[in-house]
C-alpha cells in the first residue's frame, strides 16, 4: 500500500549566506500493507510528523522514493497532489483542522463540494456519515460550538466522506480525554475491520500502540525498529 | 467544483465581510456610472449631430460635379450617355438631371410677377429620386409645369409706389404684406426672357400651365422659385433666343463669344445630377464606383464618416479618461482580495490539505473578484442611467436659464446605447479580475504546514 524507499529529508534555515542543512529523516525503509495499522512513535523531534507529511505531499523528500497505491508520489506536481489526495487519502489532525464558518455538515461535505458531486449524493453520503459517528442532531453546529471529542468525530467523517483506502493521523488523539480516546480509537478499530482502510497513525500513547498492528520507532530521524504487535 | 457551489462558496465568503465588499462595490460602481456618463455625452453628441445630417439631407444621395477625362480638351460635363451609364448601375434607384435655363427668367400672373429658376427636368426620374408634390399631379402635356413650394412667395406687384428695396426683407424673400396670397396651381403663368438680338433688347412670354405645386425643401432656410419644364419648351426658348440653354447675349460680348453659346447640334449637357442609391448602405459603393470612373462627387456618408472617425475617436479619448476612474476602483479590488486571502489563508490551508485543487482555489477568488466588479457594474450602470436622464432634464433649464432662450428641439446630450453599458459591463468585470489575479495567486501558493499551523 504504502512503501518508503531510502527516504531522506533535510530542513533549510538560515538566510541565503548562511544556509545550514538540518537532517531530520535519514534513509528511512519501510513497507505498509493493505488493511494494517500502523503507529509511529518517537521522541518529540524525532521527525514523526515530517515522514507523515512526506506521505501526505505536503513536502517533498530531499532524497528517495515514495509509492502509495503502486503510484510513484515523489515527483508529483501540486495539482496532480491534489488528485491524489482526493482519491486516495484521508486526513486526521491533532486540532481538527475545521473550518470555523462552516457549520459541522458543511465541513464533512467539503470534499465532495470541491470534487464536484451532485447536492443529493453529497446529502446522501454526508447524513449517513453523520448518523455513523453519533453527530446528526450537530450538523448545524460551527465548530465552536462542539466539544473537543465531537470536533474529532466531524473531521473523521470528512476524512471517511471520500472513502480513502488510507488514513494519515498526527496525534489524532493528542487533545482529547481518555475517554474520548478510547472511543476514537475504538472507532478506528471497526472501521479497520469493517472497510479494510489502512491507517497510519503517530502518537505518543501506549493506548494508539496497542490497537496498532505494526509500532514504527523514530529516533532523530533513523527508523530504529519495526516490530508487529504481538499482544493484538 | 461545481459552479453553483463555487457561486455559494464565494456568497458565503462575501457575507462575512459586508461592509468591506459593499465599500469595494460602492467605489467600482461610481468609477462604472462614471465613465458611462462621461462616453454617454459623446455618444449623445455625435448623435444630435449625425441625426441632424440625416435629416436634412437625402442621406441616399450622390451629387455628381462633372468628369475626370484623360484628354482636357474633352467637355467634363455630364451628358446623355452618363445618365444612361449611372441608371444602368447596380443599386441605383434613380438619376435626377436637370439643365437649367441660362437666362433670368421672370414668372408673371396678371399683375403679379417674381424671379424663378427654371430648368428642364425628366419628369419621371423626379418622381422616382423621391420627388413629391404638396398639391395637383405630374405634367402629362408638353406645355405643363410644377413649381416651387415658395414660388407665389417670390412673386409681387410691380408699382411706381414702392421702391424695390422695400418690397423684400432681410433674407432677400418678398415681405409677407406685398405677397401674392393666391394658389398658382392651374392657372397659367408667363415665363418671360429678354435677348438682346439686332442692336435692342427683345423680350418674350411663354406661357405653361401649373399642374403641381412641389413639398417644401427638407431644409427650414431653403426657398425653392423652381419652375420645371419640359424640353419642348425649352427649344421653344431656345427659338426665340437663338443660344442653347437661352442663354442670355450681351451687348458688349465679343464675336466668337457669342458664337460659342449659338454652336449647334451638340449633346445636352446636363449641370444638376443626382444619383438616388436604393438604400443607404449602398451610397458608399456607388460613391466608390462613380469615383473609379473619374466622376467627381459629393455624398453625404463622405461627411458622415469623417464625423463618425471625430467621435470615434472623442468617444475613446473619454472611455479612456472614464476608464482611470475605474482603474482607482481596481485598487479598492485588490485591496479587498488581497485582504480576503490574507484573512482565509487557515481555511484555505485546510482546503488545500484535503484535496482541493489550485486551480479551483484560483478560480474562486477570480470569479470572487469578478463578481464585485459586476455588481458594481451593475449599480453603476444603473446610477449612470438616472444621472443621464437627470442631465438630459436638467440642460433645457439650465440653458434657458443661462442664455434665456429656450430650445425649439431637444437635445439629449447624453445617450447612453446598450452597448456602452454592456461594454462597462464587461470592462468592469475584466478590471476587477485582473486585480483578482495576483491575490488568486497568492491564494494558491499558500504553504500548507504553514497554515495548518496557523502561523501566518
Ligand atoms: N519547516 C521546518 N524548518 C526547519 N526545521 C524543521 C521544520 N519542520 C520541522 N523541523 C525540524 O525537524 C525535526 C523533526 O520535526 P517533526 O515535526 O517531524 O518532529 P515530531 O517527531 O513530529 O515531533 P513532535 O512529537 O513534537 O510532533 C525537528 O527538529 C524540527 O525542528
Ligand atoms: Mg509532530
Amino acid at each position: 500500500m504504502i512503501k518508503v524507499e531510502s527516504l531522506s529529508h533535510a530542513f533549510y534555515v538560515g538566510k541565503k549566506n548562511n544556509r545550514q542543512e538540518v537532517p531530520v529523516l535519514r534513509d528511512i525503509n519501510l513497507q505498509i500493507q493493505e488493511g494494517e495499522i500502523v503507529s509511529i512513535v518517537g521522541r518529540s523531534g524525532s521527525g514523526k510528523s515530517t515522514l507523515l507529511n512526506l506521505m501526505s505531499g505536503y513536502i517533498k523528500p530531499t532524497q528517495g522514493d515514495l509509492y502509495i497505491n503502486e503510484e510513484r508520489v515523489t515527483e508529483f506536481k501540486e495539482s496532480k497532489w491534489a488528485d491524489f489526495r482526493s482519491e486516495h487519502l484521508g486526513f486526521i489532525f491533532q486540532s481538527f483542522q475545521l473550518i470555523p464558518s462552516m457549520t459541522a455538515y458543511q465541513n464533512i461535505e467539503l470534499p465532495l463540494v470541491m470534487k464536484g458531486i451532485s447536492e443529493y449524493e453529497r446529502k446522501r453520503r454526508v447524513d449517513k456519515l453523520l448518523e455513523r459517528v453519533g453527530l446528526s442532531d450537530f450538523r448545524e453546529h460551527y465548530p465552536s460550538e462542539l466539544s473537543g471529542g465531537q470536533q474529532q468525530r466531524v473531521s473523521v467523517a470528512r476524512a471517511l466522506i471520500v472513502n480513502p483506502p488510507i488514513i494519515l493521523a498526527d496525534e489524532p488523539t493528542g487533545s482529547l480525554d481518555q475517554e474520548t480516546e478510547i472511543e476514537l480509537l475504538d472507532f478506528i478499530q471497526k472501521l479497520n475491520k469493517e472497510e479494510k482502510i489502512t491507517f497510519v497513525i503517530i502518537t505518543h500513547d501506549e493506548e494508539v500502540a496497542q490497537i496498532a498492528d505494526r509500532t514504527i520507532r523514530l529516533e532523530d530521524g533513523r527508523l530504529v525498529s519495526d516490530r508487529e504487535e504481538a499482544a493484538k | 467544483m461545481r459552479w453553483k457551489d463555487r457561486l455559494n462558496f464565494i456568497r458565503q465568503n462575501m457575507k462575512k465581510n459586508r461592509s468591506r465588499v459593499f465599500m469595494t462595490v460602492l467605489a467600482t460602481s461610481i468609477g462604472c456610472a462614471f465613465l458611462i456618463v462621461l462616453a454617454s455625452v459623446g455618444f449623445g453628441a455625435q448623435r444630435y449631430i449625425v441625426n441632424d445630417l440625416m435629416q436634412d439631407r437625402a442621406i441616399t444621395e450622390v451629387t455628381i460635379y462633372g468628369k475626370q477625362t484623360s484628354e482636357d480638351s474633352e467637355s467634363p460635363e455630364i451628358t446623355k450617355e452618363d445618365i444612361e451609364t449611372f441608371k444602368g448601375m447596380e443599386n441605383v434607384k434613380a438619376v435626377s438631371h436637370k439643365m437649367r435655363v441660362q437666362n433670368e427668367p421672370v414668372v408673371t400672373n396678371g399683375e403679379y410677377s417674381g424671379s424663378s429658376t427654371v430648368s428642364v427636368v425628366d419628369f419621371e426620374s423626379e418622381e422616382k429620386a423621391g420627388l413629391n408634390l404638396s398639391s395637383g399631379r405630374m405634367p402629362e402635356a408638353e406645355n405643363e409645369v410644377i413649381i416651387g413650394h415658395h414660388l407665389a412667395q417670390f412673386m409681387y406687384k410691380e408699382s411706381d409706389e414702392t421702391a424695390e428695396a422695400e418690397v423684400f426683407n432681410e433674407e432677400g424673400l418678398v415681405k409677407e404684406e406685398y405677397q401674392m396670397d393666391e394658389d398658382l396651381i392651374d392657372k397659367t403663368v408667363n415665363i418671360e426672357l429678354e435677348q438682346y438680338k439686332n442692336g435692342e433688347w427683345e423680350r418674350a412670354s411663354f406661357p405653361v400651365k401649373v399642374v403641381g405645386v412641389m413639398e417644401e425643401p427638407a431644409r427650414d432656410w431653403q426657398k425653392s422659385n423652381d419652375v420645371y419644364i419640359s424640353e419642348k419648351v425649352l427649344e421653344d426658348i431656345e427659338a426665340f433666343t437663338g443660344t442653347k440653354y437661352g442663354a442670355v447675349i450681351h451687348p458688349d460680348m465679343k464675336e466668337n463669344e457669342v458664337e460659342s453659346l449659338q454652336r449647334n447640334g451638340e449633346e445636352r449637357i446636363y449641370n444638376d445630377v443626382q444619383v438616388i442609391a436604393g438604400d443607404m448602405e449602398k451610397v458608399e459603393s456607388i460613391s466608390q464606383h462613380l469615383k473609379d470612373e473619374g466622376y467627381h462627387i459629393y455624398s453625404v456618408t463622405e461627411e458622415l464618416d469623417q464625423v463618425n472617425i471625430v467621435f470615434a475617436v472623442v468617444k475613446i479619448g473619454l472611455i479612456i479618461v472614464g476608464t482611470i476612474a475605474l482603474l482607482i476602483a481596481s485598487i479598492g479590488i485588490y485591496n479587498t482580495m488581497s485582504m480576503a486571502v490574507t484573512e482565509r489563508t487557515q481555511d484555505i490551508g485546510i482546503m488545500k490539505a484535503i484535496g482541493g485543487h489550485p486551480r479551483m482555489i484560483r478560480s474562486i477568488f477570480l470569479m470572487e473578484s469578478g463578481y464585485i466588479g459586476l455588481m458594481g457594474a451593475l449599480v453603476g450602470v444603473a446610477v449612470a442611467y438616472i444621472i443621464s436622464a437627470g442631465i438630459n432634464m436638467l440642460l433645457p433649464i439650465v440653458i434657458q436659464q443661462v442664455f434665456d432662450q429656450s430650445l425649439d428641439k431637444v437635445i439629449q446630450l447624453s445617450y447612453i446605447p446598450p452597448y456602452l453599458a454592456l461594454i462597462c459591463v464587461a470592462l468592469s468585470i475584466g478590471v476587477a479580475m485582473l486585480s483578482g489575479l495576483k491575490p488568486a495567486k497568492k491564494a494558491t501558493k499558500i504553504d500548507v504546514l504553514s497554515a495548518l499551523r496557523r502561523d501566518v
